[in-house]
C-alpha cells in the first residue's frame, strides 16, 4: 500500500467534492479573467484610441491643415493687401486693417470651412459685392459672421469665466467642411430613433424637468431621457457632469447652469436661423436643426471652438 | 430552538408524542429527549482549526457562552470594535451630527491619489475600511475553523467568501485599478445611496450594464428560489403526507421537481453567482466601460447579421436542434401523475442523467395539464403571439433586423393623451392592452393552477400564497399604479430595454426611489433573500454528507447533520434556526419582497410625488456642503 503523504487539508484535497469546488474555483477566477480581458480587449484593441490632442494657438483641438488654399489665390490676396492697407466696402469686420482681416479669413473663415478665397471672393477684386458668379455666398458668409457675433455676445458670454472663454468662430459648428453634415448622425444614435432630434419647441431652462410632475407620464419621461443621452454621447460626459444623480432636478453642480444656456442658444439659433421665417434665416443653415453633436463632437468643450483672443473683437463676447 | 419537539403528525396518520422524539434520532426515541446544549457539548472539542493544523497549537480555541472565538475570532472582533468606534468618531466629532441615518464617512478625495494624512477627509474612511477588512476576512476564516471542527464542508464560508470578494472589489481592487482611494464606497447609510446614484450615472445609463442585469436577475432569482423552497418544506411540515407529494406537486406544476439536496446546491451557487456577476459589473465601469450604452453598439457590429453570417448561425443551430437523440424507457411512479386527460398529466418521465448528477434528481416530467394551466398557457402564448407579432410589424417584418434589434424591441402602452382609454389603435398601444389583459388572465390563472393542484396534492397552499405576494407587485406595476395615475402609459411596455427604461424612469419620475422607504424595505429583503438563499443553501451542502437534505425527517429527528448546521450558526453568531424555522424565514422575506415594493410603487405619485424631497423632510438626507465631485466626472 502506498503512504499517503500527510496533507494539512484532506477534507478538502482527498474528497470529491473538495476537489470540485478547487476546480470550480479554478474555471471561476478563468472566467472573471477571460471577462475582463474581453473587455480590456474590446475598449483598447476593437475601438480606436482618441487622436492626440491637437496643438494649436487658434483652436481648442482642430487642425485647418490642408491644401485648399490655391497659391494663385493666395499671391492674390497678398498682393491685394499690398494694394489696400485699409480694407474697403467691409461691413462686418470694421476697424481692422487688411491684413488683421486677411489673417482671420484665412486662419478661420478658409482654416474653418477648408475652403479656397474663391469660394465667396473674386481674386481680382477682394472688396467686390456682387457681379462674379460666388456672389451669393460673400452675402451668406456676412450673416454666419453676424450669427457668430451673436452667440457669442449673447450666450457665450454668459459662461462663468472657469469655462475658459472660448468663442464660437466658423470651425466650431464647420469642422472643416463647407456643407452637408450630418448634426445628428445616424452612427451615433446609439439607442435613440434614428429620426430623433432635440425638443427645441420647449422652454428652456425648465422645460425637461419630470421629478415629482403628475401633469406628465413615461412618453415626456422618455423625451427627457433622450435629450440626455444625447448631451451624454456629445460631450463624452455621464450624467453627473451636471447632475448630483441623487436628486436630478436640484442645481448643485454649476454645469448645469451652462447646459441650460446653450440650450437656450440652440432653441434662439433654431427659431432665428434656422426655421422658416425666422429674422435672418433665408435658408443659410439649409434647414438644418442644431444639435449638441455638430460643434461639440463628443468633447467637452468643441474641438472647433476658438481659444480666448482669437476671434475678432466685434465678433466676440466683449466686443 | 427549542430543546423540546413539537409532537409532530406522521405519514401514516398517527401523531409522534413529543417525548418519543430524540435530539439523536429515532433509534435512541425510547432513552427520552437529551437537550441540545447536551448534544452541544458532545461538538465541542478542541483543535482541528487552521492554527492548530498550522502553528500546533491555537490560544483562542475556546467558547464564549455559544460564541466560538478561535485566533481569527480574535482579529474579528478588534476590526469590528475598531470599525464602529472608527466609524461613529468620523460621524459624530468630524461631522457632528448623533443621527446615524445622516452620517457621510466619505473617502478621501480623487486629488490625493492614494495618499492619506490624518486630518484630511478619508482619514476615519480608510481606517474603518481596514478595520472593516480585517473584520471580514478574519470572520470568513473564523467561519473556516468552525467547518473544520465540525467536520463539514466549506460551502458556508465560500459564500461567505463570493461577499467579502464584493468588499474587496469595491473597497480595493477597483480604487487600485482607477488609481485612487477616491473611488472607493462611502460608508454613511443614506449617503451610500447617494453614491450609487451619482456611479449609475456618470456612466450614462448602468440599466443597460449586462453585468448588473446578470446580478439583479440573480438576486431576484434567489428570492424566487427561496420563496419556492421555503413553501415546498412549510407546506409539507406537519402536515400527514411524504416528501413524495411534494415532488408531484412540482412535476405537476412544472415538469420538474428538483428533490431536496438539489435546491440546497441550486440555492448555494445562485446566492454566490449574484455578488460575483455583481463584482464584474461595477469593477469595468470605469476602468475599461465609460459609457453602457454605446457599449451596446458592438451588438450591430457583429458579423452574424450580415446574410452569410447569418446562415451560418441557423445552420449551427439548426444542426444542434436536428441531430438524433434517444428517449429512455419511462418509469411508474405513482398513480397521481399518470392519469390522462384534461385534468391528468402530459409527458412520459424522461431521465436526464446530467440533471441527476448536477443537482441530484434527474427525472424530467410529467407535467399536470388542467383547466386552470389550459387556460394560463393559451392566455400565456396569446400575450406573447401579439407581442411578437407587433414586433416584426415595428421592424417591417425583416427577419435579421428583428433578431437583430430584439433586446430593443417593445410593445408600449399608449401614449399619454389616450389616458386610460381602452379603445385605443392596435399600433399605438391596442396592442399592448390586449397583451397585457391577456397576461392578467395567465398570472391569475396560474395562482389557481398552483391553489388547486396544493389542494389536489395534500400539500399546504403556502407556494399559491407566496405567489400572490408576488401578484400583489405585478398588479401594482401594470394595472392599479397606472389606474390611480390615470393614464396606462405609466406602466411597463412589453420588452427587455422597456422595462429597464421603466425602472431607470419611475425613479426619476417621482424623484429618486432610493428615497422611498418601501423600496429600501424590499431591497432589503431582495439582498436579505439572497443571503438566506445563500446561508441555507451552503450550510446544507456543507452537512449533506450525513443527509441533512432530508428536511422533512430531520425536523421530527434532528441527525448529526442538522446538529451540525445549528450548531454552526450558534458559534458564528450566537443563534440558529433550525430545519422548520428556516424556512419561515424564507417565505417571508421573499413575500416581503415583493409586498413592501408594490406599496412602496403604489404610494409614488400618488401620495408622494418626489422621494427626494420626502427624505429631506424625514431628515434622512446625508448634507452634502461641498462634494468632491472629481470622482464622478471624466478627466
Amino acid at each position: 500500500m502506498i503512504q499517503q503523504p500527510p496533507t494539512l487539508f484532506p477534507e478538502v484535497t482527498n474528497t470529491v467534492r473538495g476537489r470540485f469546488y478547487i476546480v470550480a474555483g479554478i474555471v471561476s477566477v478563468i472566467l472573471a479573467v477571460a471577462s475582463i480581458a474581453i473587455f480590456w480587449w474590446i475598449f483598447y484593441t476593437v475601438i480606436p484610441a482618441p487622436a492626440p490632442p491637437i496643438q494649436s494657438a487658434t483652436y481648442v483641438n482642430y487642425d485647418p491643415a490642408g491644401d485648399y488654399l490655391q497659391a494663385d489665390s493666395l499671391a492674390a490676396m497678398n498682393a491685394y493687401i499690398a494694394a489696400n492697407p485699409q480694407p474697403q466696402a467691409v461691413e462686418v469686420l470694421k476697424g481692422l486693417t487688411t491684413a488683421e482681416i486677411s489673417a482671420y479669413m484665412v486662419g478661420q473663415v478658409s482654416g474653418g470651412l477648408k475652403v479656397d478665397c474663391t469660394y465667396c471672393h473674386n481674386i481680382a477684386n477682394f472688396a467686390q459685392i456682387d457681379g462674379y458668379p460666388n456672389a451669393a455666398k460673400k452675402v451668406t458668409a456676412r450673416k454666419m459672421m453676424l450669427m457668430s457675433a451673436d452667440l457669442n455676445q449673447n450666450y457665450t458670454a454668459k459662461l462663468p469665466a472657469s469655462v475658459g472663454g472660448y468663442q464660437v468662430t466658423c470651425a466650431t459648428c464647420h469642422n472643416g467642411q463647407a456643407a452637408g453634415w450630418a448634426a445628428y448622425p445616424i452612427e451615433i444614435m446609439n439607442t435613440l430613433p434614428n429620426d430623433w432630434t432635440l425638443p427645441l419647441e420647449l422652454d428652456y431652462p425648465g422645460g425637461l424637468i419630470v421629478t415629482g410632475r403628475k401633469d406628465i407620464s413615461n412618453v415626456e419621461l422618455e423625451r427627457n431621457q433622450f435629450t440626455m443621452y444625447h448631451f451624454n454621447v456629445s460631450m463624452g460626459q455621464g450624467c453627473t457632469f451636471c447632475h448630483n444623480a441623487r436628486y436630478f432636478p436640484s442645481y448643485e453642480i454649476a454645469q448645469k447652469n451652462h447646459a441650460s444656456i446653450m440650450l437656450q442658444m440652440t432653441k434662439h439659433i433654431q427659431e432665428t436661423y434656422v426655421a422658416p421665417g425666422g429674422r435672418i434665416a433665408d435658408g443659410i443653415m439649409a434647414g438644418k436643426k442644431p444639435s449638441c453633436w455638430q460643434c461639440h463632437q463628443g468633447a467637452n468643450i468643441p474641438p472647433g471652438a476658438a481659444k480666448p483672443g482669437q476671434v475678432p473683437t466685434m465678433l466676440s463676447s466683449t466686443p | 430552538m427549542s430543546d423540546v419537539p413539537r409532537a409532530l403528525p406522521l405519514p401514516s396518520g398517527e401523531t409522534l408524542p413529543a417525548e418519543a422524539i430524540s435530539s439523536t434520532g429515532p433509534q435512541a426515541a425510547s432513552a427520552g429527549v437529551i437537550p441540545f446544549s447536551i448534544i452541544e457539548e458532545f461538538y465541542k472539542r478542541p483543535g482541528k482549526t487552521l492554527a492548530t493544523r498550522m502553528f500546533g497549537v491555537d490560544p483562542f480555541d475556546f467558547w464564549i457562552g455559544r460564541f466560538y472565538v478561535g485566533l481569527f475570532g480574535a482579529i474579528s472582533i478588534v476590526g469590528i470594535i475598531l470599525g464602529v468606534v472608527f466609524y461613529l468618531y468620523e460621524g459624530i466629532v468630524n461631522e457632528g451630527t448623533y443621527n446615524i441615518l445622516a452620517m457621510r464617512i466619505d473617502p478621501p478625495p480623487i486629488s490625493a491619489g492614494f495618499g492619506v494624512a490624518p486630518g484630511q477627509t478619508g482619514f476615519f474612511w480608510m481606517l474603518t475600511m481596514v478595520s472593516a477588512t480585517i473584520a471580514f476576512v478574519g470572520w470568513l476564516l473564523r467561519q473556516v475553523d468552525i467547518s473544520l471542527k465540525l467536520d463539514m464542508g466549506m460551502e458556508v464560508p465560500i459564500a461567505f467568501g463570493a461577499v467579502v470578494s464584493s468588499w474587496i472589489t469595491l473597497q480595493w481592487l477597483r480604487p487600485l485599478a482607477m488609481g485612487g482611494w477616491g473611488h472607493g464606497f462611502p460608508l454613511g447609510i443614506t449617503h451610500h445611496l447617494d453614491w450609487v446614484s451619482n456611479i449609475g450615472y456618470q456612466y450614462y445609463n448602468f440599466f443597460y450594464n449586462p453585468f448588473h442585469a446578470i446580478g439583479i436577475t440573480l438576486l431576484f432569482a434567489s428570492t424566487l428560489f427561496l420563496h419556492m423552497h421555503g413553501s415546498a418544506v412549510l407546506s409539507e411540515a406537519r402536515r400527514n403526507i411524504s416528501d413524495q407529494n411534494i415532488h408531484v406537486f412540482w412535476r405537476n406544476i412544472l415538469g420538474y421537481s428538483i428533490g431536496e439536496i438539489g435546491i440546497h446546491r441550486v440555492a448555494f451557487w445562485t446566492g454566490a453567482a449574484a455578488v460575483l456577476f455583481s463584482n464584474l459589473c461595477i469593477f469595468l465601469s470605469g476602468t475599461f466601460v465609460r459609457d453602457w450604452n454605446a457599449f451596446w453598439g458592438f451588438w450591430d457590429k457583429m458579423p452574424f447579421w450580415s446574410g452569410f453570417g447569418a446562415g451560418v448561425v441557423l445552420l449551427g443551430v439548426g444542426l444542434v436542434l436536428g441531430r438524433g437523440r434517444t428517449t429512455p424507457e419511462p418509469v411508474d411512479l405513482h398513480d397521481e401523475e399518470y392519469r390522462t386527460g384534461l385534468e391528468g398529466t402530459i409527458g412520459k418521465p424522461g431521465h436526464v442523467e446530467w440533471m441527476r448528477k448536477l443537482l441530484g434528481e434527474g427525472q424530467v416530467g410529467p407535467i399536470y395539464v388542467g383547466l386552470w394551466g389550459v387556460i394560463s398557457f393559451v392566455s400565456f402564448f396569446a400575450s406573447a403571439f401579439i407581442i411578437l407579432v407587433e414586433y416584426g410589424y415595428l421592424v417591417g417584418w425583416n427577419p435579421v433586423v428583428y433578431l437583430r434589434e430584439f433586446w430593443n424591441l417593445a410593445v408600449y402602452p399608449p401614449p399619454t393623451r389616450y389616458g386610460l382609454q381602452w379603445n385605443v389603435p392596435w399600433h399605438e398601444g391596442g396592442a399592448w392592452l390586449a397583451a397585457t389583459f391577456f397576461l392578467h388572465i395567465s398570472v391569475l390563472t396560474w395562482w389557481a393552477r398552483l391553489y388547486t393542484r396544493a389542494k389536489a396534492t395534500r400539500v399546504g397552499t403556502h407556494l399559491a400564497w407566496g405567489f400572490a405576494a408576488a401578484l400583489s407587485l405585478y398588479f401594482v406595476l401594470y394595472l392599479f399604479h397606472p389606474m390611480v395615475l390615470g393614464n396606462w402609459s405609466a406602466a411597463p411596455g412589453h420588452g427587455f430595454r422597456a422595462i429597464l427604461d421603466w425602472t431607470n424612469y419611475v425613479s426619476i419620475h417621482w424623484g429618486n426611489f432610493y428615497y422611498n422607504p418601501f423600496h429600501m424595505l424590499s431591497i432589503f429583503f431582495l439582498l436579505g433573500s439572497t443571503l438566506l438563499l445563500a446561508m441555507h443553501g451552503a450550510t446544507i451542502v456543507a452537512t449533506s454528507k450525513w443527509k441533512s437534505e432530508m428536511e422533512f425527517d430531520e425536523m421530527m429527528a434532528e441527525g448529526p447533520g442538522t446538529h451540525r448546521a445549528q450548531l454552526f450558526w450558534r458559534w458564528v453568531m450566537g443563534w440558529n434556526a433550525n430545519s422548520y424555522n428556516i424556512h419561515i424565514w424564507a417565505w417571508w422575506f421573499a413575500a416581503f419582497t415583493a409586498i413592501t415594493g408594490a406599496i412602496g410603487l403604489f404610494l409614488s405619485g400618488t401620495l408622494i410625488p418626489d422621494w427626494f424631497a420626502w427624505g429631506e423632510t424625514a431628515k434622512i438626507v446625508a448634507p452634502w456642503p461641498s462634494p468632491d465631485w472629481t470622482q464622478f466626472v471624466f478627466r
